[in-house]
């Protein structure tokens, strides 16, 4: 094996070096939510080196990779499905080793290895590229160790790509001691063998440690008044749907937006019938609160218990300006956020200030009580069964599914 | 060529295992902290709930609960009570009743009425309106209606049973709402129980009253929501 041969395994060993790391902690920090708790996110091209955090601006990104349906696949057979990450570690895994072996063996130059490190390569590469692309169109942001797994398929596919051109010549030098096509098929079956166990044993592994989720889905309460007397839940279409699903939901919750879109994207989506219950977390009309999480949100409630016929198309209005709005109330200009509402949204002027409406709004928050919900928000029953707090973000399909008895 | 075979073999095999313990331990460790619930939050959610506000004190609660069931509130049966029962139920002096109310000064209001007359003008239907939508986290909306000592006893005891009656009926005929049948209680007291002192026209009137002597705030209705929790 040359000395060039030889460098271009050295950069294809340091992107597998790459992936191997940003795949490990991404593979990590899914598994650490397998607990059905939140946690800190890595989120950085220094994993350990800096703090993991759950709140941090910086890891944003991370954790809306993380928590979007595609990080990981089979959510619905699984809970949280397989992590994409755990794959790739395989791969970059099955790579580096694929490096090592040729730096001892000094037979990197052979054409098995030299095919097999580019076909490594060459499936990273296509997986970031497409990974890539879901991130900057669908998920609007890049995630660190992502980015830090893409650079290590780069190269790897670099130095793949080197090692094929640079072998050939090797070969002619150096060529190999067996040359029968019996003994390179045989090479190139074990190193496929090899790689298909890299890349699907770990996930093997992964689905046979799991706990069983299946129970724990379930146990949450039920709706014990599901008959609404007093009309305080709205309808968000889908009304002849298969499926009745409550979303009890806070205007201006940042969470109830993200958990609404979730909801909408997973597959069981179509076969919803969408009804909102109003939890405002104001305390100027949710007399359970000592303060106001979303100062502003009784307004926007009653606004919503206004709008009839148009209230999908105010609760997505508030969506899209949520974060202003949240700014209004927070700095208690409640004006403001009528005025925008009411820009918007004219009709709903008389109806706000009518005690009918404040009466409303109180009998939506009666029906929680009636009901003994949890005074926080998001929160989903589907047909009358809470969907868990803790499935609400990476086993949302699989608990969707036990529920609904799909 | 053979030993290359087997180095590569036992690397592999290094690696597979070595792989797949690490990915074995990942997800045992968060299996574990899901049996032993070692993650979870140990603060459970506040459940929803209907209010149970600090002046609802065990005597006042206990009051409550005599007026409310014997006045037809908890257990179904005739609506109200007068003067006599009040009395009789409530097993306290007039002044003890009225203390009981004294905390509702901000969250009630008192409608009042004309001299013999029991309609409520624009002004106490706005009133009552506003109380009414102002329900929060309580169960039972309070009428506790009196007369003035002016005319018979027997005249203001029917005249305070007419100005409650407005009030409940005003509230039916304004919302059509079949709570209002459970929510609210009728009390009568005429001039014979528990008469308000002036201290009562500090409340918020239906009226803006220049003079608010004694027979002026007796010819009324105190109303509130009560944020108790039975």
């Amino acid at each position: 094996m040359s000395k060039r041969t030889t460098i271009a395994f050295v950069i294809a060993a340091f992107g597998a070096f790459l992936g191997l790391l940003y795949s490990g902690v991404s593979t990590s920090d899914y598994a650490a939510h397998l607990d059905r708790q939140l946690h800190p996110v890595s989120c950085s091209l220094l994993p350990g080196l800096t703090e993991a955090s759950q709140l941090d601006e910086s890891v944003q990104g991370c954790k809306v990779a993380l928590f979007s349906p595609y990080s990981a696949f089979w959510r619905e057979r699984y809970w949280g499905g397989i992590p994409y990450s755990l794959p790739a570690l395989g791969l970059y895994g099955f790579a580096l080793i694929l490096c090592g072996w040729a730096f001892v063996s000094r037979r990197g130059h052979e054409i098995g290895p030299s095919a097999a490190l580019f076909m490594a390569g060459l499936i990273s590469t296509g997986a970031s590229l497409v990974f890539f692309y879901i991130s900057l169109t669908r998920l609007n942001t890049v995630c660190t160790t992502c980015v830090g797994s893409y650079v290590g398929s780069a190269l790897l596919l670099t130095g793949g790509v080197l090692v094929l051109q640079f072998s050939r010549a090797d070969r002619w030098v150096a060529p190999p001691k067996s040359r029968t096509g019996g003994t390179l098929f045989l090479w190139l079956t074990l190193l496929a063998v090899e790689m298909g166990l890299a890349v699907s044993l770990p996930v093997f592994v992964y689905l046979e440690t799991q706990p069983d989720y299946g129970k724990l889905v379930m146990e949450c309460e039920s709706l014990k008044v599901r008959k609404d007397k007093d009309s305080v839940l709205f309808d968000l279409g889908g009304g002849a749907r298969s499926f009745e699903a409550i979303l009890v939901l806070d205007p201006l919750c940042a969470a109830c937006k993200a958990f609404h879109r979730r909801l909408e994207a997973s597959r069981y989506s179509s076969e919803l019938a969408y009804k909102v219950l109003l939890l405002p977390l104001d305390a100027q009309c949710n007399w359970m609160l000592k303060d106001s999480m979303h100062p502003g949100s009784c307004l926007l409630s009653k606004a919503l218990l206004c709008a009839g016929s148009r209230a999908e198309l105010l609760l997505e209005f508030i969506y899209e300006n949520q974060e202003q709005l949240r700014m209004d109330g927070i700095g208690k200009s409640f004006d403001k956020i009528r005025e925008r509402v009411e820009a918007r949204f004219p009709e709903i002027h008389d109806c706000l200030d009518l005690p009918d409406t404040r009466i409303k709004l109180n009998k939506a928050l009666r029906y929680s009580v009636a009901n003994s919900l949890p005074l926080l928000t998001p929160q989903v029953y589907l047909d009358g069964k809470r969907l868990c707090d803790e499935d609400t973000d990476l086993g949302l399909d699989f608990a969707m599914g036990r529920i609904l008895g799909q | 060529m053979k030993y290359g075979w087997i180095l590569n073999l036992v690397l592999m095999a290094a690696f597979l295992a070595t792989l797949s313990l690490g990915v074995r331990h990942m997800v045992a460790s968060a299996a574990h902290r899901l049996e032993t619930g070692e993650a979870r939050d140990a603060d459970s959610p506040v459940i929803a709930s209907v209010s149970d506000l600090p002046h609802c004190t065990t005597p006042f609660k206990t009051v409550l609960r005599r007026v409310l069931t014997n006045c037809g509130l908890i257990g179904g049966g005739r609506r109200g009570c007068q003067p006599a029962e009040v009395r009789n139920v409530a097993q306290i002096s007039d002044e003890d009743f009225n203390a009981l109310f004294r905390p509702l000064s901000k969250r009630g209001g008192v409608v009042l009425f004309d001299m013999a007359k029991e309609d409520l003008d624009n002004g106490a239907k706005r009133f009552v309106e506003r109380l009414w939508a102002d329900r929060r986290g309580a169960g039972y909306f309070f009428v506790v209606a009196r007369a003035s000592t002016d005319g018979s006893t027997e005249k203001n005891r029917v005249l305070s049973h007419k100005r409650a009656n407005s009030v409940l009926f005003f509230l039916q005929d304004r919302f059509q709402d079949p709570d209002i049948e459970k929510n609210v209680g009728l009390l009568w007291l005429g001039e014979e129980y528990a008469q308000l002192g002036t201290d009562f026209c500090q409340w918020n009137l239906s009226r803006d009253q220049v003079e608010c002597r004694e027979e002026d705030i007796n010819r009324s209705a105190i109303l509130s929501w009560i944020d108790c929790r039975l």
